[in-house]
């Protein structure tokens, strides 16, 4: 008797004390526990692009007046008219990517390179950082930055937009200090390695052409403090003549554009995305070619459908031109165009006409160019597009106005920022189909939920951060201006 | 007590010591005291010895008694046990002992414990109730019959039961039962898919036991009941005992045979005012926005309006077809078909002098209400068990093979294809479903189906599918061996192994160049998808077992032992997007490479654990219970936790006798116990990973690789090395009471129970660089009553009336979360979110809610509808019930027994994708409020002002009958998601069963030894509230755990069936 209890009490023992090893199997088996500054480069490039060229650029292309909700479906109701809640996928989505997805990534990638000196790595991932904070800032205005994803148990603060954009300055300074180790890491070095640079196939030197034009797009959001630092990026010369866009795509489910992705492919129906009066308009007004880029004929010619009016009735269903999207469209992140027209911008604040022009033609030219389209007859003198010297504000606003037309099926969402920094194309009261409506103003939503007179001016906290980041302001309604809106 | 352990060292003794002794033929018969009848299966037992046998269907028995023995024990349930000297020839009368006996009930390990011994609440159902309606699961046959069990069926034959047991405690873990069969639990996985798209249920893997199987089945509720089984057990046990063979019995053969014909019990009622159109009349629309149906002759279906197309002229008979513009009667019902369902199970048992076994093979095979065979379930289930008993030594060794095909239609959204419900109740009221049956002609294919929003549900269910098949196999040897006097060693190794494969089809749909839905309707690739998985688990236990009298009135018995529990598996997922050549369905078929992914998993446990009774002069009882785990899911070094617990019953009847006297209380027990169980996390989550970058966008996602490169990223999960186990602490008190000479009684159990560090993946704020991270989170409180309360109205000779009544309330509290977090998303789809909130019961509702003045008006916009807080939204409910309650009634009348089971649960919420979706188009009878006229949005204003000077005045802008249906569209006004979770009460009729059990006399001369035939039905009835007048309230596509209380997303009716069956024993 006594001995079996002995025996048992041993053994139970003896089994605890050598299971420890047995139970030491809770790593995953599935997945590898660390990454590399390439993949993890290329991961964060996949997670910006699918950011800016999924539902940013949809909502880009909305709020912009490219694109309106068809009549006949019901996809985007809540982007038309301007009812986000703060718990919308819209609202939550790009916030989750870049914080939660490409941020993280680019860390990785700057820890690892700067570890191995991989300078050319290390120049491409700060660069893409500055960048993604510089798309979070201009979306959300206050944003977590000094404190952002240093993990668990640090509940970031929310930073002034005036003070990311400062820190974001300082991200790109920093890297183009290191623009000759970074050149020369690259320019020596065949390393197979740079394939997984998926926007610029490794090439430092727009990279770093990249770095300071997004540098001079920060500083014109305060154009007269930073008149100083915007003159020397000028002189300089060293700003993008190319684009830099993630054109690698597939006609292939998973691998294709993003936003043809989720509207053309995984909906049930391809229709939602009807071309905005407010934009074929002016383009039929202007003969402009690329209507037929933008957008597909319906019943022979090309209609828009009056921003915001999905509540038309089957009237509108099949007689609206559909939004043209491809499987293979590019995903823009800047483009040689913006760069053109940012500098057209700065000469014209400057006030020397000729320089502005001459930026401003190239940037015409680069906005046809991209759609194998010709603008020489637009900006040729009497031209529909010519250059118009008469003023600041008629330069500026020529300027404007080709960047709102070149951001169709490219750069909507930084559309978006620019109607709200120049207060141009107008904020108009009535809607396109009225007597009243001015050809090429904006017309407000036919189902706002806005105020009257009111448009939308940023993305709302998204809930998932204001729930449970004890650090989060309260939510401020999106039609509130930013400090350097119009 | 002297009795009992003579009993034993006769147990002890007898088979060596009487091996040559003399033995003489007995042969007798049992009748029932009460109406003369004979007893079937009565227990004859040699007293003093192993020897024993059953009576047959005549009552009647035959046995050897050898050596010196003189009496028989015998003994039937609800009988009271008689000794008796034997004598041949001699006709023993048992007395009714109903509702008296003290019952064994199965608890932790296999243990056989006196009902009355037991310091909490457990109940216990026998075959014949379990069986009554000839369902094809064990649970189903227990629904309304349980208190304080919850046991909902996602759909038909063959889908997922939910089985919820003193309500739902965990956020994102399992809320599941374990169950063990004979000792050993087994796996119940969900198999299938229970996301919103595509979704497809086959079932769970406990179901894959043959009701006729089962003995009984013990449900064992709280903590102190179920600690002893580990860390599955936090949510309950379900013990199931199968039926054995005898030994020294003849052979018997038994047959169970039902068949079943089942139809839709509830489609969605629709208006039937206005017809096809949005707003206008539309000969493509799925909606009914449109006029005022008026019976006129009116064109229908493709190119019934020029302007969207031309017949081409491929179609030179083409003629538009003609159709009155009135509602269809009944025609959603009569888009589904009679389902048949067959059950048939043949069980042989016999046994030796040592050895016993019992073989049965079950079959049930249905063809569901889906027209073709779209939605077959196939189960086979052989099983063989078997036991020896040899001197001091015994075995027990079962094994299970089973084998499952299954075919479904896909449920929920059609993601990549179309789903059939979700088309089907969008179909506008007045287009007659039956006319689109031959979706080959060339009106209703997929050129030229009438609407561009939908697709032909007739060629859905013929194009579009799944099927499953997998083969299991579980079983179990246990070998016991008496050491001394009162120590027993027992040793236990029980496995389950499961097989699965799962394929899902989406045939392509591509209208062609030119037809009428070509360019407005998508273009469906075609896909395919496989899924190979493995489970497995392994799970040893061996344990002593002591059982000695202290003196006179004590007698302590207790168990130590260890168990270790192994689970394992993998998965190899392989899908492909669009098809090459149409209808064949390979991973070969591509235009693109399918996409791959495999996962692997282990984890272990281990555990010691121990129980102690003590009684006291068989009317006092205390139980104590510890154990300790070991798991591989927490950090090393941090795996270990303890839980014990405490209980104990007396039985005021025998301890004060005097209680009795006046024959108004003839039986008092009272309970308490108090107990733990932890529970572990899931495996994988103590450290991070990195994975391969894929971008989920609104719909459809970017992957790497992607020209080439990978993309590798940080995971979102955080890892969290302090993880610890959660902790469940539960209270109950009970009593059980008999009343009025037997006639009435009742039982009642109070609980309270506490779950503590529960570990859930808490959701944190993505700019830390992660968006979740498993925690222990604050405590979740359960607390309710269960009673169950039964009545015997009329007891005659010929005629019996038995009544229960079942009666659960559970109230649930979410008492803290982590640091700083209000709520915790469960789950949401679309503008309904599913919340576990400070305060709240676990699982509330929450919808947008309209923007109101600080005097509480609704702010318009200038299009007369409500806007919407942009930050705050509504809770609406939870979706848990008030209460559920369950009535059962019997009757008997000499062979004929008619009974019924009624249950209903009161209150709670789901909601209705059904109920948003015919908002949405028009069929929904609110949407006729006011005859569609214009109205205004009740106490509403409007701001003429901005922002940020608002100037609120009177809202005049009424809701015109052109913009109506964007009144009820939840996309376009998003106050109407709180209409779309309804009330969830119901009461069912879920079984009428009217058995006959034949006379004798009609096969004395055949082999037949007793025949019984059955009307029965199930799922007769259902009463819901008036404002679900849509869908059957218990189905759901979101699977069988607390997802699926979140509602349902299209999930398709549910069924009724009315049959027949046969029992024969030869």
């Amino acid at each position: 008797m006594k001995k079996i209890f002995i025996v048992g009490i041993l053994s139970i023992a003896l089994f605890a004390t050598s299971c420890d090893k047995m139970l030491d199997i809770n790593e995953n088996p599935n997945y590898p526990a660390t990454s590399s500054a390439d993949l993890s480069l290329s991961s964060a490039e996949v997670f910006v692009t699918s950011a800016v060229g999924g539902d940013l650029q949809l909502m880009g292309s909305i709020w912009s007046q490219f694109y309106a909700q068809h009549t006949g479906s019901n996809q985007y109701t809540g982007i038309d008219s301007y009812n986000l809640p703060n718990s919308s996928a819209y609202v939550r989505n790009p916030w989750a990517l870049f914080y939660a997805g490409a941020i993280p990534d680019l860390q990785n990638s700057i820890e690892a390179s700067a570890t191995n000196e991989e300078w050319g790595f290390w120049f491409m991932a700060q660069t893409l950082k500055a960048y993604s904070f510089h798309v979070l800032v201009d979306f959300y205005g206050e944003i977590p930055f000094s404190q952002a994803t240093q993990g668990v148990g640090i509940d970031p603060v929310y930073d002034s937009g005036a003070s990311v954009n400062a820190g974001i300055i300082k991200i790109l300074d920093d890297a183009i200090a290191k623009e000759a180790e970074a050149k020369e890491a690259n320019g020596f070095v065949v390393d197979t390695r740079l394939k997984s640079d998926l926007l610029l196939d490794g090439d430092i030197d727009v990279w770093v052409q990249f770095a300071k034009t997004l540098k001079l797009k920060i500083l014109l959001r305060n154009y007269a403090a930073n008149a100083t630092a915007i003159n020397a990026l000028l002189a300089e010369g060293d700003l993008l003549a190319s684009d830099v866009k993630f054109d690698k795509f597939e006609d292939v489910e998973n691998n294709s554009n993003p936003l043809y992705e989720n509207d053309r492919r995984k909906l049930n129906t391809p229709n939602n995305l009807r071309g905005s009066s407010s934009m074929i308009k002016f383009l039929n007004a202007n003969s402009d070619p690329r209507v037929g880029v933008f957008f597909e004929k319906a019943k022979g010619i090309y209609l828009g459908l009056p921003q915001g009016g999905y509540t038309l009735g089957s009237a509108w269903t099949t007689i609206t031109s559909r939004a043209a999207l491809a499987a293979t469209d590019a995903v823009y992140l800047m483009s040689a165009a913006e760069s053109y027209f940012l500098q057209a911008e700065c000469y014209a604040r400057a006030n020397d006409p000729v320089k502005a022009k001459a930026n401003y033609d190239l940037g015409v030219e680069e906005a046809f160019i991209r759609w194998d389209l010709d603008a020489t007859t637009f900006i040729a003198p009497a031209g529909a597009y010519e250059f118009n010297v008469t003023s600041q504000t008629t330069m500026l606003q020529s300027i404007w106005r080709q960047k709102w037309i070149a951001s169709v099926r490219s750069q909507a969402w930084d559309s978006f920022f620019e109607i709200n920094r120049t207060g141009y194309p107008v904020f108009g009261t009535v809607n396109s189909e009225n007597a009243a409506y001015v050809v090429g103003d904006l017309a407000p939503s036919i189902n706002s939920v806005l105020p009257a007179g009111e448009y939308p001016r940023r993305l709302i906290y998204p809930k998932s951060s204001t729930d449970y980041n004890p650090n989060a302001p309260v939510a401020i309604p999106m039609q509130t201006k930013m400090w350097w809106h119009k | 007590m002297r009795k009992l352990t003579f009993l034993l060292a006769c147990l002890l003794l007898v088979s060596v010591g009487l091996v040559n002794a003399q033995s003489k033929s007995i042969s007798g018969k049992v009748l029932s005291a009460e109406d003369g009848q004979p007893i079937i299966g009565a227990t004859v037992m040699v007293k003093g010895t192993t020897v024993g046998t059953i009576t047959n269907v005549d009552g009647e028995f035959k046995i050897s008694l050898q050596g010196n023995a003189t009496n028989l024990l015998i003994s039937y349930v609800g009988m009271k046990t008689v000794d008796i000297v034997a004598k041949n020839n001699m006709v023993v009368s048992l007395q009714s002992d109903a509702l008296m006996i003290d019952e064994l009930v199965v608890t932790a390990f296999g243990l056989k414990r006196s009902e009355k011994s037991l310091g909490f609440s457990a109940s216990t159902v026998k075959n014949d109730e379990i069986t009554a309606a000839k369902g094809s699961t064990v649970m189903g046959g227990l629904q309304g019959k349980v208190a304080g069990l919850t046991i909902t069926s996602a759909g038909g034959t063959g889908s997922s039961q939910k089985v919820v047991i003193r309500g739902v405690t965990s956020f994102s873990g399992s809320n599941q039962p374990l169950y063990v069969i004979n000792g050993v639990p087994i796996q119940n996985d969900f198999q299938g898919n229970n996301a919103t798209n595509n979704s497809v249920d086959f079932g769970n893997l406990a179901s894959d036991i043959n009701p006729d199987d089962v003995e009984s089945v013990s449900v064992l509720k709280g903590a102190s009941a179920t600690a002893l089984y580990g860390s599955r057990a936090a949510n309950g046990v379900i013990v199931i005992t199968t039926k054995r063979g005898l030994t020294g019995g003849k052979l018997s053969v038994t047959y169970n045979g039902s068949v079943t014909a089942s139809n839709v019990l509830r489609v969605p009622q629709n208006q039937e005012t206005f017809g096809q159109g949005w707003p206008f009349w539309d000969p493509a629309e799925n909606g009914s926005w449109g006029p005022k149906l008026d019976g006129r002759m009116h064109d229908w279906g493709a190119y019934a309006d020029q302007s969207y197309a031309t017949i081409p002229a491929s179609y030179p008979d083409f003629t538009v077809m003609k159709k009155p513009f009135s509602p269809i009667k009944n025609n959603m019902r009569n888009f589904y078909e009679t389902g048949m369902e067959y059950n048939n199970t043949l069980a042989i048992s016999g046994g030796g002098e040592n050895t016993s076994f019992m073989l049965s093979f079950g079959n049930v095979t249905s063809d569901g209400i889906i027209p073709t065979n779209a939605d077959v379930f196939k189960r086979n289930i052989f099983s063989f068990r078997g036991d020896t008993k040899y001197k001091k030594f015994s075995a027990s060794y079962d094994v299970n093979y089973v084998k499952k095909h299954i075919t479904q239609i896909s449920s929920g959204q059609g993601s990549d294809g179309a789903s059939m419900f979700q088309e089907i109740v969008q179909m506008p009221v007045d287009i007659p479903l039956s006319e689109l049956r031959d979706y080959n002609s060339d009106y209703h294919n997929v050129d030229n189906f009438y609407t561009f929003y939908a697709q032909n549900p007739f060629w859905v269910v013929a194009n579009n599918g799944n099927e499953y098949k997998d083969d299991r196999v579980y079983g179990k040897i246990d070998l016991s061996l008496d050491l001394v006097k009162g120590l027993k060693w027992v040793g236990r190794i029980g496995g389950d192994y499961t097989n699965a494969r799962q394929r899902n089809w989406n045939a392509i749909a591509r209208p062609s160049a030119g037809s009428w839905n070509n360019g407005y309707k998508n273009d469906e690739p075609g896909t395919y998808q496989e899924n190979n998985s493995y489970s497995g688990q392994l799970d040893a236990t061996t344990f002593l077992n002591a059982d000695y009298s202290l003196g006179e009135d004590f007698r302590l018995t207790g168990i130590a032992g260890v168990n270790y529990n192994e689970r394992s598996g993998y998965t190899l997922n392989s899908y492909l997007y669009g098809l090459s050549q149409p209808k064949w369905y390979s991973l070969l078929n591509g235009t693109d490479k399918p996409l791959t992914s495999s996962t692997i998993y282990v984890r272990r446990l281990f555990g010691v654990l121990g129980q102690f009774d003590l009684s006291y002069k068989d009317w006092a009882f205390v139980t104590l219970s510890m154990r300790n785990d070991w798991s591989s899911t927490l950090p090393v070094g941090k795996n270990s936790y303890f839980y014990p617990g405490i209980n104990t019953s007396i039985i005021l009847t025998d301890a004060l006798p005097s209680l009795k006297e006046n024959n108004v209380l003839n039986y008092l027990k009272v309970r308490a116990a108090w107990g733990q169980t932890g529970n572990d996390a899931s495996q994988y989550l103590t450290r991070s990973i990195i994975t391969p970058t894929q971008v989920a966008l609104g719909y459809g996602s970017l992957y790497t690789p992607i020209a080439g490169v990978l993309g590798l990223t940080e995971g979102n999960r955080a890892a969290n090395n302090a993880l610890r186990p959660e902790l469940t602490t539960e209270i109950e008190f009970g009593f059980e009471a008999k009343l009025l000479n037997n006639r009435l009684g009742i039982d009642a159990t109070y609980y309270n129970k506490n779950t503590k560090d529960q570990i859930i993946l808490a959701t944190i704020a993505p700019e830390t660089r992660f968006t979740s991270q498993a925690r222990n989170i604050g405590l979740v409180n359960n607390q309710g009553v269960e009673l169950r309360l039964w009545v015997v109205p009329v007891k005659t000779k010929d005629f019996n009336w038995e009544m229960a009544v079942t009666f659960a309330k559970n109230q649930s509290e979410v008492k803290e979360l982590w640091a700083g977090a209000k709520e915790y998303v469960i789950f949401s789809a679309y503008g309904v979110n599913f919340k576990a909130i400070k305060g709240e019961p676990l699982g509330v509702f929450t919808t947008p809610q309209a923007a109101t003045t600080a005097d509480g008006k609704v702010i318009v916009a200038a299009t007369g509808r409500p806007t919407i807080d942009p930050v705050n939204q509504k809770v609406v409910g939870t979706s848990a019930p008030d209460f559920t309650a369950g009535l059962t009634n019997r009757f008997t009348y000499k062979g004929v027994s008619l009974g019924c089971v009624i249950d209903m649960r009161q209150g709670g919420k789901f909601w209705s994708n059904t109920a948003e979706l015919m908002a949405f188009d028009g069929n929904s009878t609110i949407t006729t409020y006011n005859d569609r006229q214009p109205f205004l949005v009740p106490n509403s204003v409007k701001n003429i002002g901005t922002t940020a000077s608002p100037n609120y005045v009177e809202n005049d802008v009424p809701i015109l009958w052109q913009a109506m249906y964007s009144y009820y569209n939840h996309s376009t006004n998003t106050v109407m998601y709180e209409k779309m979770v309804l009330d969830k009460s119901y009461i069912k009729l879920r079984e009428v069963t009217l058995s006959y059990t034949l006379p004798k006399s009609l096969f004395a001369s055949s082999a037949i030894s007793s025949m019984e035939v059955s009307f029965i039905g199930r799922n007769l009835l259902m009463w819901t509230p008036q404002e679900n007048n849509f869908v059957d309230p218990e189905a759901t596509n979101y699977g069988n755990d607390l997802l699926s209380d979140f509602g349902e997303f299209s999930a398709g009716p549910t069924m009724r069936n009315i049959g027949g069956s046969i029992k024969i024993i030869f």
